[in-house]
Parts: structure tokens; C-alpha cells; sequence
């Protein structure tokens, strides 16, 4: 096309004589450039890999050889100049290239100036699927977002794109407890694929967007109320354990509203709490995890909570900060970075999250840029950088099988071009299970 | 009385009744010759001779003596198959159905709006004017979406011949309602079903609630006394957004409440569709045991036996969903009750074809589309079809049926048969999804879908094969009796 | 048929779709082996050839001899048909109309998108050339342009350029009848008295070359600068005008030198009532022997004027007209192209409403018409050689004749069988379309892909 020495006669007025010229060569190039769905394959291309579904065992192992493995495992551990092994949708050896051996049969990728590190995981989501907030009620303990995971979307297929491969998807916060999230990933073929835990969490909204709620309410009812429900929750929980371990004879009645809260009583799976400001926070710290002894994340703890680091650092609390990366203070007039004054009040068990929605707010590929935020502001990019893999894998309780890169766990991790806190790092390529979902390698990176 | 008279009497009276009775007789007997007859359940015949007596059909084949007094129809060229079966009918979709603006809620209010609204749109568009009637299948999209159902878009329940309350919202769990109460059999609608060769159809209810009324199965044509089938067929739910979508118009209480908003309608959210779902049948089963009822979105008393029925296979039970994780959904849910249902719509199906196999769970799908319209389109849930779903689900072993839904035209039942045979499905394959299948799925296979004796003689003729374009319909016969002759 | 301007080395040079890159030059001669022909105009032709040379058809018959030096294609088994012609629409624009509603000088090379969609959907359906003229919601809307849906700019899409203004006689959005035709028959008069100031003005000039004074009365001066307008004289808005009704001045009632080719108009008429007025409109204007009649459903009820009229007539793309009768509430069905036919009006079926799975391919329109009685020629000329006639290029399009330009269309069967799908486009030679390379239909034929959503 380039050079061909094509004219194309001017479109002409109606006074020009009839009968323009064909300049046809252009034609292909209209395909090819504006409509590609009917182009021509690219040029340059690489033989193509025969499909996944060919083989019978399910997909074809990897193997990937890359600069650096940042593993995020117990020791924190740093594999430079490594190859990961990756078969049957598990992550099956990390090491240097010298000691790993690469089987027949794998299929090599080779990214000899790439990072690879754990998929990331945000632990406060609204784009796995369409729902956001049923809000009759000011607490809504039958409802899940199970129902409502479409993988595939257009939101969480972006996801993919910026390393992002699993997200505790929650409802809203419109009210003070608005149902149970679900653990999923962020890509496969239908909602079963993607499942990992539901309930992954009872979300629940300490303040904030509930106070809207039918005139008015505030923090004194907001409190009793939920504590209420909980407590309801508890009561059957409790009655159903005492017939369980025989101290009763009567059966309880199931109720659908209450059953799902048998395993947060069980400490099966966590609180996931929306709540900033320090009052709000603290009743959280205090209310639920101190007083009803309940395994707890701490979702968002942002404007001056950071205030209670000191409260929450020795406890068990999950601090998951975001998407604020920075406070005001006006108490000390000065601009203050979240995370780093969590960090620096003492809590270790510390997190980011964008809580990405569909309308407007941090899309959910945009994980690593917080984390980056969260260092411009202060905080330090080892922690930051667990923060987004390791950490919430373990406050959701998911930790047995994503977070970090070990032999046995669950192969998600992004295969990216720096280091993921680098905002102009993007991540090539990104498998879940051991499937490649996001492959940004070739032509256009599209996403 | 004397015994002359009485003698007399008793003589003449059994040979009168005789010679009644045997008038009577030959007039119920019609004879059928066609070039070509589908049976659906055998092979096709040619050159073949269809007996029908009393309504319905008592004989099929070559060489068929003809009876006396017999009434012949014979249309040389015609080809002959069992009358459609429509197993997912959008009743009078094609009236206005503007919504009541509230405090404005008066038919002729709501008819003139859509006439000017028409006007306007014609000139804009450049498109035939719809002063005179709208566009059948094509409910007044092709008016534009704002023009067609008013601000939001949402069906109401008015307009000229409005025979179907489509939002009825009193509660989400009502499947102790019918349809059939709404069914103006009069319509229109049925009118132009028979013509396009239609002769039984499943009312399917509104989607506006989760669990909505029972639907009815209807004749299109025939005398009124015999045109319902049944009366209470299956009750049909919706998961996806449906429900959460058109629900937000209805007040609390009806008429009277404040303009509803999210704080005051459930469900919002499929977190909720599946909620109220599963609280009408645990309650169900609750009320069974003779146990007090609570909490949020408690069921209607009068529903909850019907619940325990749908519990119990006693009534059959369909679920609208067409979005792929709504299907899986329904799947889910289904399993938690160890319910059997029948998919409706399924327009994702094509992305769950093992798990409906393994659950077996038969699917009336349709209707075959690139681009949605209407209230499909509105409900964002209908963007990722494929043309071939239908070769798909045989592929894969999934039974189903076609629907044309609300389309009617070039788009309506037979058409879709035309799509699906050139997107994947052998014709004979086409046909059985919109006769035999449709009457399986629909539970009256034993009386209507196939040409065999003993089954009710509801039968067209048409001009050629049925999926060729150029053929159009000759004759409709329902119950033995012409209902349309060209 | 016009010869095409070439590059200055006087060898068109065509591109193909033939090699996998874009390197080699295209051949120039290709042959279409094996397949039925359709010719439209003769009968069809069981495993016939069509050889074409530089983009136009050479020769069509059994026994056509290949040169060695052709491309070709073996069609065996398919169906040969000419490129389908769409006769009017408004697709390719930004918007179907301009908000003001006198706009002559208006030109929709101005607005074809020759990125949009709607030109892939046309190969995908057969469509080889489309008139795209402005649409109904206008008065005089401006000048239409026959494209090919390939090019990547209007330029190289240009077929032939405008040769019919659009005119509407239903009233646009928000106004009336009356006031629709009394713009109308403003712009006529305004366009006179503008012509009559010209010459006066042309003759003030020339005396002014001549260093002479104006010496007569205003009505003398027009007559005399009469003759003296020439083309350049007329501004954008009323050049257009003047071609329209026939390309002459007309000064004083008088005419003058004719400064420009005419136009033609393309009159829509949504109601039967309409008709009337569209009529009288081009009569009294002078170009109703260069109009061509846009139907709406209705006005097969006016078809005796159309019969008089004797122009050619464009149906809608709703083929069937309800009318309900508002005390009965029936329903009464018309298939309105069975009502032109009969009338012998030379008509053109256009696509139906595109959201309309069927209806939106010509080919089926026309065995819409076959259905209710049509013979099938008439039915397939209404979407080919009378589509040609009506925009004035049956020389150069609308059937497979030899001298024509070779846009063809292959079907895996008959057109009017719905089981067949277009297979190839060629546009002029060029091979602009191949269903196995379609991603987007094979999207949609296609299985579940996670990966591919």
C-alpha cells in the first residue's frame, strides 16, 4: 500500500465532468485499516500453536521463561533469570533456568526481559457482574452475588489486561449489609469456571451511602441495626450448632436468610467491610472483630482512619486501603499518603483495592497504579506490591491457592514488562488456571 | 296414549334419528389431497390423502379410499404439515402499549400519544407512515424506542385492543394468577397467527416478575368454545433482569403508593431475582409443615400451594433466561429444588450446551436475530446471539423447539423455521422444532404437532415447501374445521 | 458507458484480495468458470463463463474462451447474479438530513463515511452499488451519488456522481402540508427572480467592461444579460436549481443558454395524496421527466397518477401496507409491489428495514414477490437492471452483459432460495468479498470461545 504512487482524483463538485479514475489499490487497504474484521491476517506472524482443545488432557502445558519471578511466597523469595512450569491449571515447578528442565511437550514462552509475578488480587470489586444494590431494606441478609457473576464481561475482561486474575466481587454499599460476595476470576468460560467461594464475604457498609436511606438515617441506628441482624444470624447459627453437637433435639427450621451466615460464625470466610473515617472504623475494629470475634476486612480505611493503625496493628484485621491513596489531614494542614500511614502506625496485614465499578471510579485493570499511588504517597513498593497479590489472597482466605508463585498453587499470575509498580510497566500476558487469557504480544495490544 | 300412535312413533323416531345421525356424520368427514403431506412423526408422503372425521384426523396415506359424503379438498401443488405450534407466544405485541404516565393512565391518552409519536417518527425515519396500523413483529421499534412505549421504554398494560395485562406487578410470586383471564381471543393477533399458519399457541406470561402466572394454551381460530386447550398450563419464572427492570414502574400499593424507586421495589438486582426465587420455595415448604412465615418478600398466601405443586412436578414450570449466567442460574437454582423446568428464550444457550444436556433440560429458543429490537434490545441481555444456536443444541443433544416470541411477519414462526434451516437445521429438522417438538414441550403432543390419526386435525396447506420463501399459506384447518382459505 | 479516467501511464491498475499480502498487482483479467449464469436480461446459462478485462465484462456464454493470462475462478455448482443495486438511501451519512430544509447545493460526497458498516453489510448481501441521497425529513435535501461499497475514499467509491436531487412532498418533521409545498413553490420563485437579477447584472457588467453605463430599464437590461450568464455567474445554491429544472436559464419567462447538465429528482411520497402534489410540483418546475417516484405503503392507492405520470416509482421497504379499519378493528394487508406491477410501472424493490433478519436482503424482497403471484424475472429486475435504468446507468450496470461493468455476485444456489448465502462479491473485477474470510458473520455462525466475547 505504502508507496505505491496511487492519486486518487479529488471528489468532485457537480460541475466536474463525470467519470473519476479507480484507484483500486486503496480498496484492499480500506479493509485492512478500517473494517478489520474482514482484513487480511497481519504480516508478520509466527506459526500458529495448534488449538488448547486439541489435547485431550485439557490444556497444553507452559513453560515461561522470564527475568524475574517475584513469588510473594513465605520467604520472599526472588527468582531471577527463572522458568515457571505451568500444567493442568497448576503452577508445578519455579526456579532458575539452569535447575528447571523443561519437559517434551511444553510449550516455551520465552520473555527473557519480563517479570512475572502473582495475578492480582483486588479484594473489593463490583464489575465481575452486572448487579450493584438491591436497597429495600437498610440490611439485606439473603441476598449473594453469586447470581449475578457474567464472566466475560466487558468490564472484567479488562481486568485481565493489568494482571488482575481473581476479585472478591460484593454488592454495593447503598446499605448496611447488602449481601454476600463471591470469589472469582477474572476470566473462563462461564460462571461455574470462574467460581472460586461464595460466600467469599458479608459485605457490609459500616457508614456512608447508607445514611441516604430513607430519610436519614446515622450512625447510632446504622450500629444497632446491623448489629441486630448479626445477632439474629448468630442465634440460628448457635441453634443449629447445640442440635448439631446433640445438646438439642430439636431441629431447627432452615432459613435461607440466615443459613449462608453459618459459615461466617464458623470463621469459614470474612466480614468485608466498606468503612472509613476513624469513629467508623474503629466501631468496626471494636463492634466486630473484637466483640463478635469475627474474622474481618477492612475495606477502603480511608480519610483519617489510619488514625487507629496503632488499634488495628495488633489485632488480626485485614486492612485493605483504596481507592484513596491520600488524605488531607486538616488537623495537621498537610497532604497524607493512606497506605504509608497505615504502614507506618504499624499494620503489616496491609492491602490496596479500587473497588471498581462500571460507571466512572478506578476500572479494575487500573490495581497496579494504586499500588503505584500508594508508594508515590509513601508507602514502600515490596509491602505495596504484596499488597495487591499476597495480602488479600490471605485476608479472603483464598491464600491456599492464589497469591503467590508456588508449586501446587493455582497458576494466575501476569507476565508483565517491568515491575508492576512502574506505571509505564504493562502486563503482556496474563494466565488464569493455566490458560493464557490476556495475550497483549500480538499485533494491536487490544483489550 | 294409544299403542297406534305410540307404535308409530317409536317406529319412525330411530330411523329419523338414523338418517340425522348419518347426515351428520358425512359432514364431519373432510378428505385432504395434497402433493406432498409432512407427517412429523413418519415419512413424507406424496401425492397423499389425509381423512379427517369428527375434528380429527383418522387417516394418513397413499391410495386412502375416499368416504361417502365425504367434503374434498384438493389442492393440486399443495403441501401439507401439521398446523405450528407456537410453544412461547408474545401476545398483541403490536398494539400500543404505552404506559399509563401516571395520572394520565387513560387509553385514548395513551393512543394518541403513540399516534403522534408514529406521525413524527415517520417523517424522520423516511419509513411507511403507521398511522393506519404498526409494523406486525416488529413492536414499534421500527417506531424508534422512545416513540414506541413512552419515556422508559416499559410495557404498560393499555392500548386499543390491549388483551394482555403484561405488567401485572402485584406481587413478584404470582402463579396463582392466569393468563388466560387476560387473553382477548378476539384479537387481532390470532387472526394473523392463523394466517402465517399457527394454529396452537402457549400464552407465555409477562417477564415483569420472578415468579409469574400460569400460562394458557390456546387454538387460534375454531369456534370460541373450543379454542382454549388448556387453561393453566405452566407457570413461567425469569431470572436476568427482567424483572428487576420493568418492576420499578409498579407502585406499593397499587395505585395508590408514592412513585416507586429502588428503596421501595424488589428486586433491583439478580441478587434479589434469585433471593425472592428461593424464599417463595422455602416458604412454600415452610407453610407445608405448617410453619409462620418471615421476613422480606414473603409470597402471597394464595401462592404458596401452587408453589407446592410446582415442587412436586404437579405443574410444569418454565424459566425465561437468556443471558448465559442466568441460564446457569436457573440450572442452580432448579438443582437446589430438584425442580424440572423448560428454558425459554435461551439466547446465550449456545454458551452452556453440555451443562443443559447433562441436566436435561429441553429449551424453547428463539427468536433467530442479528440485531435485537424492542424490549430484547432494551433489556441489554440480547447482544451476543449466534444465528446457528438452533444446529447447536441439536448438535448437542439439547431438545428444543422455535419460537418466534413476539415477531410475527417475515419474522414469525415459519420464518424462523426458514432461518434455522439455512443457519444449520435440515428442514425436516426446522419443521419438528415448530410442530411435534413445540407440542412436546409444551405437554399436548398428544394432541396436536404431528399428522397421525387420532390426533386433532389442525393442518396447513401450503402453496410449496413451508421454508421456501415464495411459499404462503392456502388453507389453515383447525379441529377439522376451514378456518382460512386463501 | 463512460471511459474511466486512468493515471497518467494510461493502465488502471486494479488490486486484489488475490494474494495473501498486498504486494502483487492485480490481474486484469479474470474468468468466472462453471456456474449458472443469471444474466437478467436473456436466459440464464447452465455452466457458463463470464471473462472479464479490466473490470468490465468481455464475454458471458458456455463456450467462452479463457486466456491463458486470466485469474480464475471455478464456480462450479454456483449461481452467477449481478451485483444488487440499492436505488436509494440515506446510509453511509452522518445523519439522513441536514436540519435546514432547502439545501440544493448540498452534496453527499460530503458525508459518505466510507468506514461505516453499512458498505460491509452491503457486500455481505450482494449489494455492488448504492445511491445514497439524502432521506425524507427535508424539503429539497440535496444531491445523491452512486457508491460502491469499497474504496477508502469517496473518490475511489464514486460510481457515478449525483444525477438526482432529493425532493420531499410529505412534510418534514414538525411541519405541514401547507407549508411544505409553499416552500417548494417559494424556492421556484425565489429562484426565477434570482435569475432574473443575474442577468440584469451580467448585462451591468458587460456594459461595464466595455466602460459603458447602463442605459435601459431593468426589464430591458434582462433580456439582454440573458445570454450572458454563464455557469460560473450562478451561485452553489441556485446552479443546482437551474439544473433542475433542465439546466436552461430562464430569465423574463424567456429561456437562455443552457449552462449545465440537468438533474433529476428523486420525490418522496409518503401518502397516497401526495402524489398529486409531487406531480404538479416537477410539472409546473419543469423536471418531471427526470423524476422518479419514492413510495410510502399507501400510495399504491394513488397508482392511476402514477400511471399518468409515467416515471418510475421506488417502493418502501415495508413491502406490506395494514391499514386498520377504526370501526371493525381489522386488519386489511396489501402487498404493495403486486399493485405497482400491475399498473406497468417501472419499479425498484430496496432492502427492507435492517433490523429484519430476511428483509434486508434484496434477493428476498423479490421472492416476497414471487410469493404473492409475481412472475420471478419481474421480481429479479426490480432489484437489478431496473434499479440500473431508474439512476440512468442500465448501460453500465444491473445485468451481466457484455461491455457492462463486471459486478457479480455468487451464490451458493438461487438467489430466491433462502437456503443460499453470497459466496464472492466482484466489483469490477475485483474480488471484494469472500464469505470464508467474513469474521464478523463467522462470529456469528460460530461456537462458544470465552476468549472471543
Amino acid at each position: 500500500m505504502k508507496g505505491s504512487g496511487f492519486r486518487v482524483q479529488g471528489s468532485s463538485s457537480a460541475s466536474r465532468p463525470a467519470g473519476a479514475g479507480i484507484r483500486f489499490a486503496m480498496a484492499v487497504s480500506l479493509f485492512v485499516t478500517l473494517n478489520p474484521m474482514l482484513a487480511l491476517p497481519a504480516a508478520a506472524q509466527t506459526a500458529p500453536d495448534p488449538p488448547d482443545s486439541a489435547e485431550p488432557t485439557g490444556p497444553r502445558p507452559l513453560a515461561f521463561r522470564v527475568a524475574k519471578v517475584v513469588s510473594m511466597d513465605d520467604r520472599d523469595s526472588v527468582v531471577n533469570n527463572a522458568t515457571v512450569l505451568v500444567k493442568g491449571g497448576r503452577i508445578e515447578a519455579v526456579g532458575p533456568s539452569e535447575s528447571v528442565e523443561v519437559p517434551d511437550g511444553y510449550r516455551v514462552v520465552e520473555m527473557p526481559e519480563a517479570w512475572l509475578v502473582p495475578g492480582l488480587v483486588d479484594a473489593h470489586n463490583h464489575t465481575a457482574g452486572g448487579d450493584f444494590n438491591d436497597m429495600v431494606y437498610l440490611t439485606n441478609p439473603g441476598l449473594n452475588t453469586r447470581a449475578g457473576i457474567e464472566p466475560g464481561n466487558a468490564r472484567i475482561k479488562r481486568a485481565a489486561s493489568g494482571g488482575v486474575t481473581a476479585v472478591l466481587f460484593i454488592p454495593g454499599s447503598g446499605t448496611n449489609i447488602s449481601g454476600f460476595g463471591s470469589i472469582v476470576k477474572t476470566a473462563g468460560a462461564n460462571p461455574d469456571e470462574v467460581f472460586m467461594r461464595s460466600p467469599g464475604s458479608l459485605k457490609i457498609a459500616q457508614a456512608g451511602n447508607p445514611e441516604w436511606y430513607f430519610g436519614g438515617v446515622r450512625r447510632m441506628f446504622m450500629n444497632w441495626n446491623t448489629r441486630q441482624t448479626l445477632l439474629k444470624a448468630r442465634a440460628y447459627h448457635r441453634a443449629w450448632e447445640a442440635f448439631e453437637k446433640g445438646e438439642t433435639a430439636e431441629k431447627p427450621e432452615y432459613d435461607p436468610i440466615f443459613d449462608d451466615f453459618r459459615g461466617l460464625f464458623r470463621g469459614e470466610y470474612p466480614l468485608s467491610v466498606h468503612t472509613q473515617w476513624y469513629q467508623v472504623l474503629l466501631t468496626t475494629v471494636e463492634q466486630y472483630h473484637l466483640g463478635m470475634k469475627l474474622w474481618t476486612v477492612l475495606d477502603h480505611c480511608t480519610f483519617n482512619a489510619w488514625k487507629v493503625g496503632p488499634i488495628v496493628a495488633k489485632t488480626d484485621c485485614w486492612t485493605i486501603n483504596g481507592p484513596r491513596q491520600y488524605e488531607f489531614d486538616r488537623t495537621a494542614r498537610r497532604m497524607i499518603g493512606n497506605a504509608s500511614g497505615w504502614w507506618k502506625n504499624g499494620v503489616r496485614r496491609l492491602g490496596i483495592n479500587t473497588d471498581a465499578v462500571g460507571f466512572g471510579g478506578i476500572p479494575q485493570h487500573e490495581l497496579s497504579f494504586q499500588a503505584a499511588m500508594a508508594c508515590w504517597y509513601g508507602w514502600l513498593p515490596y509491602p505495596a506490591l504484596r499488597g495487591v497479590t499476597q495480602i488479600p489472597a490471605e485476608a479472603l482466605g483464598v491464600h491456599d491457592r492464589i497469591g503467590s508463585i508456588e508449586a501446587g498453587k493455582d497458576a494466575d499470575f501476569g507476565i508483565w514488562t517491568g515491575d508492576p509498580l512502574d506505571p509505564r510497566s504493562a502486563c503482556l500476558i496474563t494466565v488464569i488456571d493455566g490458560k493464557v487469557v490476556h495475550d497483549g504480544t500480538k499485533g494491536i495490544r487490544r483489550f | 296414549m294409544r299403542n297406534g300412535k305410540l307404535t308409530v312413533g317409536r317406529v319412525m323416531l330411530p330411523a329419523a334419528a338414523a338418517w340425522l345421525s348419518a347426515a351428520t356424520l358425512s359432514a364431519d368427514v373432510v378428505v385432504l389431497k395434497a402433493m406432498r403431506v409432512h407427517t412429523v412423526s413418519g415419512e413424507v408422503l406424496s401425492a397423499a390423502t389425509i381423512v379427517v372425521r369428527d375434528g380429527k384426523i383418522e387417516a394418513v396415506g397413499n391410495d386412502l379410499a375416499v368416504p361417502e359424503g365425504a367434503r374434498v379438498i384438493e389442492k393440486p401443488g399443495g403441501v401439507i404439515t401439521p398446523g405450528l405450534v407456537e410453544a412461547s407466544c408474545a401476545l398483541d405485541f403490536q398494539v400500543p402499549q404505552s404506559p399509563p404516565r401516571f395520572g394520565r393512565g387513560s387509553i385514548r391518552a395513551a393512543l394518541d400519544e403513540f399516534l403522534r409519536a408514529a406521525q413524527e417518527h415517520k417523517r424522520a425515519c423516511g419509513c411507511d407512515g403507521v398511522i393506519h396500523a404498526t409494523r406486525y413483529g416488529d413492536p414499534l421499534n421500527h417506531l424508534g424506542a422512545d416513540a414506541a412505549d413512552g419515556a422508559d421504554g416499559e410495557m404498560g398494560s393499555v392500548g386499543p385492543s390491549a388483551s394482555l395485562s403484561w405488567a401485572e406487578h402485584s406481587s413478584e410470586v404470582i402463579p396463582h394468577l392466569f393468563v388466560i383471564d387476560s387473553v382477548n381471543l378476539l384479537s387481532n393477533d390470532f387472526d394473523r397467527l392463523l394466517k402465517e399458519g399457527v394454529t396452537t399457541v402457549f400464552v407465555s406470561p409477562d417477564s415483569a416478575s420472578v415468579i409469574g402466572t400460569r400460562g394458557a394454551i390456546v387454538k387460534t381460530g375454531g369456534p370460541l368454545g373450543s379454542r382454549i386447550v388448556r387453561r393453566a398450563a405452566a407457570a413461567k419464572a425469569t431470572m436476568g433482569g427482567d424483572p428487576s427492570r420493568r418492576g420499578r414502574r409498579n407502585r406499593l400499593p397499587p395505585r395508590r403508593g408514592p412513585q416507586p424507586t429502588f428503596h421501595t421495589r424488589r428486586p433491583t438486582t439478580r441478587m434479589g431475582v434469585d433471593f425472592v426465587f428461593r424464599k417463595a420455595f422455602y416458604d412454600a415448604r415452610r407453610d407445608g409443615k405448617g410453619l409462620a412465615l418471615h421476613g422480606a418478600d414473603t409470597p402471597p398466601a394464595a401462592a404458596l400451594p401452587i408453589l407446592r405443586q410446582v415442587l412436586a412436578g404437579e405443574v410444569p414450570l418454565r424459566i425465561q433466561a437468556r443471558k448465559q449466567h442466568d441460564i446457569f442460574s436457573a440450572l442452580r437454582l432448579a438443582k437446589e429444588f430438584e425442580l424440572r423446568f423448560t428454558l425459554e428464550e435461551g439466547i446465550e444457550a449456545y454458551q452452556c450446551l453440555a451443562q443443559l444436556r447433562a441436566a436435561d433440560v429441553p429449551v424453547i429458543f428463539g427468536p433467530i436475530y442479528v440485531t435485537p429490537r424492542g424490549y430484547r434490545r432494551r433489556s441489554g441481555e440480547a447482544d451476543d446471539p449466534r444465528l446457528n444456536t438452533a444446529k447447536q443444541l441439536l448438535d448437542a443433544g439439547v431438545r428444543f423447539a422455535l419460537t418466534a416470541h413476539e415477531l410475527r411477519g417475515e419474522e414469525g414462526l415459519v420464518r424462523q423455521g426458514m432461518f434455522a434451516v439455512r443457519y444449520g437445521l435440515s428442514e425436516d429438522e426446522a419443521l419438528k422444532a415448530i410442530t411435534a417438538s413445540a407440542a412436546e414441550l409444551i405437554g399436548v403432543a398428544d394432541q396436536v404437532g404431528v399428522l397421525e390419526p387420532g390426533k386433532a386435525a389442525d393442518l396447513v396447506i401450503w402453496s410449496a415447501e413451508p421454508f421456501d420463501p415464495t411459499s404462503r399459506v392456502w388453507l389453515v384447518m383447525i379441529d377439522g374445521q376451514v378456518v382460512y382459505e386463501e | 458507458m463512460a471511459r474511466r479516467a486512468c493515471c497518467k501511464t494510461g493502465i488502471v491498475v486494479l488490486a486484489g484480495l488475490v494474494a495473501a499480502t498486498v504486494n502483487g498487482a492485480p490481474p486484469e483479467k479474470v474468468a468466472l468458470t462453471g456456474g449458472r449464469i443469471i444474466p437478467i436480461v436473456g436466459e440464464p446459462i447452465e455452466k457458463g463463463t463470464v471473462l472479464i478485462e479490466r473490470g468490465k465484462i468481455v464475454a458471458v456464454g458456455k463456450d467462452v474462451e479463457v486466456p491463458y493470462d486470466a485469474r480464475v475462478y471455478d464456480v462450479s455448482g454456483k449461481v452467477v447474479f449481478p451485483g444488487m443495486i440499492v436505488v436509494g438511501t440515506a446510509r453511509g451519512l452522518d445523519v439522513a438530513n441536514e436540519a435546514r430544509p432547502v439545501v440544493p447545493h448540498l452534496n453527499v460526497a460530503d458525508a459518505i463515511d466510507p468506514s461505516q458498516l453499512y458498505f460491509e453489510d452491503c457486500l455481505r448481501l450482494g449489494i455492488t452499488a448504492v445511491h445514497v441521497i439524502p432521506g425524507n425529513n427535508t424539503v429539497i435535501g440535496g444531491l445523491g451519488r452512486v457508491v460502491r461499497p469499497i474504496g477508502m475514499t469517496v473518490g475511489e467509491m464514486t460510481i457515478a456522481e449525483g444525477a438526482f436531487l432529493k425532493i420531499a412532498i410529505s412534510p418534514r418533521l414538525r411541519s405541514d402540508r401547507m407549508a411544505q409545498m409553499a416552500t417548494l413553490r417559494e424556492t421556484f420563485l425565489e429562484l426565477d427572480d434570482y435569475l432574473d437579477k443575474l442577468a440584469e447584472k451580467r448585462y451591468e457588467e458587460d456594459l461595464k467592461e466595455k466602460d459603458k453605463k447602463i442605459d435601459v430599464g431593468p426589464a430591458e437590461a434582462r433580456n439582454r444579460g440573458r445570454d450572458l450568464i454563464r455557469a460560473e455567474d450562478i451561485d452553489d445554491k441556485h446552479f443546482n436549481l437551474v439544473r433542475l429544472t433542465g439546466g436552461r436559464v430562464r430569465v423574463a419567462g424567456e429561456d437562455g443558454p443552457i449552462v449545465a447538465k440537468p438533474l433529476g429528482a428523486f420525490l418522496y411520497c409518503g401518502s397516497a395524496m401526495d402524489v398529486g402534489h409531487a406531480v404538479k410540483t416537477a410539472s409546473d418546475a419543469g423536471f418531471l421527466d427526470r423524476s422518479v417516484f419514492v413510495l410510502g405503503g399507501e400510495c399504491f392507492k394513488a397508482v392511476a397518477e402514477l400511471k399518468k405520470a409515467a416515471r418510475p416509482v421506488v417502493l418502501p421497504p415495508d413491502l406490506t401496507h395494514r391499514e386498520t379499519d377504526p370501526l371493525t378493528g381489522k386488519v386489511r394487508e396489501t402487498f404493495v409491489p403486486k399493485r405497482i406491477a400491475d399498473a406497468g410501472l417501472l419499479f425498484a424493490l430496496v432492502p427492507g428495514p435492517d433490523a429484519s433478519l430476511a428483509e434486508r436482503m434484496p434477493n428476498y424482497q423479490a421472492a416476497r414477490c414471487v410469493r404473492a403471484g409475481m412472475a420471478r424475472d419481474v421480481a429479479l429486475r426490480a432489484i437489478t437492471i431496473n434499479p440500473a435504468k431508474i439512476l440512468g446507468l442500465e448501460g453500465r450496470l444491473g445485468s451481466i452483459e457484455v461491455g457492462k461493468d463486471a459486478h457479480l455476485v455468487i451464490f451458493s444456489g438461487d438467489p430466491l432460495d433462502f437456503t443460499s448465502v453470497v459466496e464472492q462479491v466482484f466489483i469490477e473485477g475485483i474480488p471484494a468479498y469472500e464469505r470464508d474470510k467474513d469474521f464478523r458473520l463467522k462470529r456469528l455462525l460460530s461456537e462458544h470461545d470465552p476468549a472471543e466475547k
